[in-house]
């Protein structure tokens, strides 16, 4: 049964701290099953340590190319996530049920497109490109190449090859047929190609 | 990271580079105090004093209030929709609608602001995606509403209804293909769109126009292009050289088309426009069109008379460090000429022009001074003034979702915040759209129960 998972299988490196006016704040008409409920809910939340919270907001800023409405959409997410709680029913799957919503948020955000001023997104480089060949196209025509994806794939994209989630871990994820991810990866990867032929050849 | 698999593609391998090299290095502090401010929202009332109010507006009113809204909502009001306005279009059909449920605020401005609830079908139930504007004005009189759903492979449907007052609804028919924008000539109606916006880019999306003098048939064309990815077609304008239609690439640059009766439509390759001009609006001026957008870093506008060959007119101010000026949506003004009210990251600049091709500062308000203070409003001319309308902020008090909000104002400057019936106050709204017909002011908002209006 779903609810008997031990909670320590949702916590990351830190230990959740409770602030003690949450779990106490049991209401006089909540049943002891509730209580348990919103206290694993608590829980879970309290364990998303930084590593899960940078690890979300790379996801949406990776999605969105844009530093601010990735702040925001995970944001949302997280409200969200905390709003629909009733609709994880499988503590251990926590994880995914939080992606499926962060990228659906983000889908959402990707459709008023015209209120998301796009951004060079590499002053903030973590790491340099790995190689010269990768670098000069990332400048050049992967920026524009990806930016003209749809919603969805920008995000099969970013799970396939930031992630790097499989196909059926994706499909999981999106709530999707495997088979889709690989029509939405097929196509993603065709009009990113076409793209950045131009350029490429120039580069040579 | 992984390695990178070894039988991947030299362009998968860029792919993985480049995205790997685009992550950011650490997360917004705000994050950690959403996720705190979250997860101690009891007792009600409580509020980290780190708390970010202009990203809580967006945060909650998408968020918190859906759990509790659904039960609000049936509990204030009595749907009672003939099966005309279920959400299965009706072809040709006349909805006898029950009278809308309402209820009226009269405001200190005199206007008289009924809640319209269950005339418009809900487009995607249990979505939380706002969508865009369903409603749009008709020059002629009345209002015409499309309500666009997607099935699961993008394919979109719009159910068409029209009202004189816009708090009765009848259903008209439906069009393949979401709408985006609607011009007119005399009764005749084009609209643009795709017909299946934000599908897989396999060659199943066109851009589109339908035309109709009725509202009840309507003759469909595809305008040439490529239309993958998620474009549509988002502007169009009718002016000396017919109509002339207008979308952006996700790469910047602009596409338009013209066509003389609104059926029959050939790409055009502007000239003069710079590629990277991007569109506020683009609409009909006297000789011609205006295309009202801004180049990078400042707002420009440009005049065409007839769709081709584009003409810069003005170049507007320099940004305020980071923060750009924007023009936003061009009305008519009172008094005579054009009103633009913009936006500066932090600022609301209000434009003035006498003939929608030179802009004039007029004033830059401050967020306390204008309508909506962290949303995104927009604005409209009605029978008594400028209206505007934006999406809920939080309140503090309950940490709920907020309510729309409207302001109305006679000059553009001054700004009164309008009473709306009681009940709206339990209603969340993302957006905020407001529509004139010149006699009548429509506001729309959409949550997860529906799409909803205020009628004055």
């Amino acid at each position: 049964m779903a609810w008997e998972i031990p909670l320590q299988l949702l916590r990351g490196s830190k230990e959740p701290s409770l602030d003690s006016s949450i779990t106490s704040d049991a209401h006089p008409d909540e049943s002891a099953v509730d209580r348990v409920r919103r206290n694993q809910r608590v829980e879970a939340f309290t364990a998303f340590d930084d590593a899960r919270l940078l690890r979300s907001y790379r996801l949406a800023t990776l999605v969105l190319r844009n530093r601010d409405e990735a702040e925001d959409a995970t944001q949302e997410a997280i409200a969200r996530a905390w709003s629909r709680w009733n609709t994880l029913r499988d503590l251990s799957r926590f994880d995914v049920w939080f992606d499926r919503i962060l990228v659906n948020v983000c889908r959402n955000r990707l459709r008023h497109a015209r209120t998301i001023r796009v951004v060079e997104l590499d002053d903030a480089m973590a790491e340099p490109a790995s190689d010269m060949h990768a670098g000069a196209l990332s400048r050049m025509a992967l920026t524009p190449a990806f930016e003209r994806l749809t919603p969805d794939q920008r995000i099969v994209v970013v799970l396939r090859y930031w992630r790097d989630l499989s196909v059926d871990e994706i499909a999981e994820r999106l709530a999707v047929p495997a088979g889709t991810v690989k029509s939405r990866l097929h196509y993603a990867l065709k009009s990113m190609r076409e793209a950045m032929a131009p350029l490429e050849e120039a580069t040579r | 990271m992984k390695n990178p698999s070894a039988d991947e593609t030299h362009e998968e391998q860029a792919i993985r580079a480049w995205l790997a090299g685009s992550v950011p290095t650490q997360a917004p502090s705000s994050l950690r105090e959403t996720l705190e401010s979250v997860t101690a929202s009891r007792p009600a009332g409580y509020r980290s004093r780190s708390w970010q109010a202009g990203r809580l507006a967006r945060l909650l009113g998408a968020a918190a209030a859906v759990a509790i809204v659904a039960m609000v909502v049936a509990s204030l009001f009595n749907y009672s929709r003939s099966p005309a306005g279920q959400s299965s279009p009706t072809l040709g059909g006349t909805a006898s609608l029950t009278p809308a449920p309402t209820s009226t605020s009269k405001t200190a401005s005199g206007s008289n602001w009924r809640l319209v609830t269950g005339q418009l079908p809900n487009p995607q139930p249990g979505e939380a995606s706002p969508g865009g504007p369903s409603v749009f004005a008709r020059p002629d009189g009345g209002f015409v509403a499309f309500i666009v759903r997607q099935d699961k492979d993008f394919k979109a449907e719009s159910e068409v209804l029209t009202s004189s007052d816009g708090a009765i609804w009848t259903t008209q028919s439906a069009l393949h293909g979401s709408v985006e924008a609607v011009a007119y000539s005399g009764k005749t109606a084009v609209a643009v769109g795709c017909s299946n916006y934000g599908g897989p880019g396999d060659g199943t999306n066109s851009f589109m126009s339908w035309t109709t003098s009725d509202f009840k048939t309507w003759q469909s064309a595809i305008l040439p292009g490529d239309a993958s990815g998620p474009q549509c077609v988002y502007n169009v304008a009718r002016g000396p050289g017919g109509y002339v239609a207008e979308t952006f690439t996700q790469t910047g640059s602009n596409l338009f088309w013209s066509s003389g009766d609104g059926t029959s439509w050939k790409r055009v390759t502007p000239i003069g426009l710079p590629l990277n001009a991007n569109v506020d609006a683009m609409i009909s001026v006297a000789g011609g069109y205006a295309f009202e957008g801004f180049l990078t870093d400042r707002p420009a506008t440009w005049f065409s008379p007839d769709g081709v060959k584009w003409t810069q007119t003005w170049t507007g101010p320099t940004p305020i460090g980071s923060e750009y000026y924007r023009l936003g949506t061009v009305l008519p003004a009172i008094g005579g000429g054009y009103v633009s009210f913009g936006s500066v990251d932090t600022r609301r600049p209000i434009w003035t022009s006498r003939d929608g091709l030179h802009w004039t500062l007029s004033r830059t308000l401050s967020q306390d001074e204008a309508p909506g203070r962290g949303r995104f409003p927009t604005y409209e001319i009605g029978p008594h003034g400028y209206v505007a309308a934006a999406g809920g902020s939080i309140d503090t008090a309950t940490n709920l979702a907020g309510p729309p909000q409207v302001w109305s104002s006679t000059d553009g400057t001054s700004w009164q915040l309008e009473t709306l019936p009681a009940a709206v106050s339990k209603m969340p709204a993302d957006f905020a759209w407001v529509v004139s017909d010149g006699t009548h002011v429509v506001i729309e908002w959409k949550n997860d129960t529906g799409i909803y209006l205020l009628v004055e």
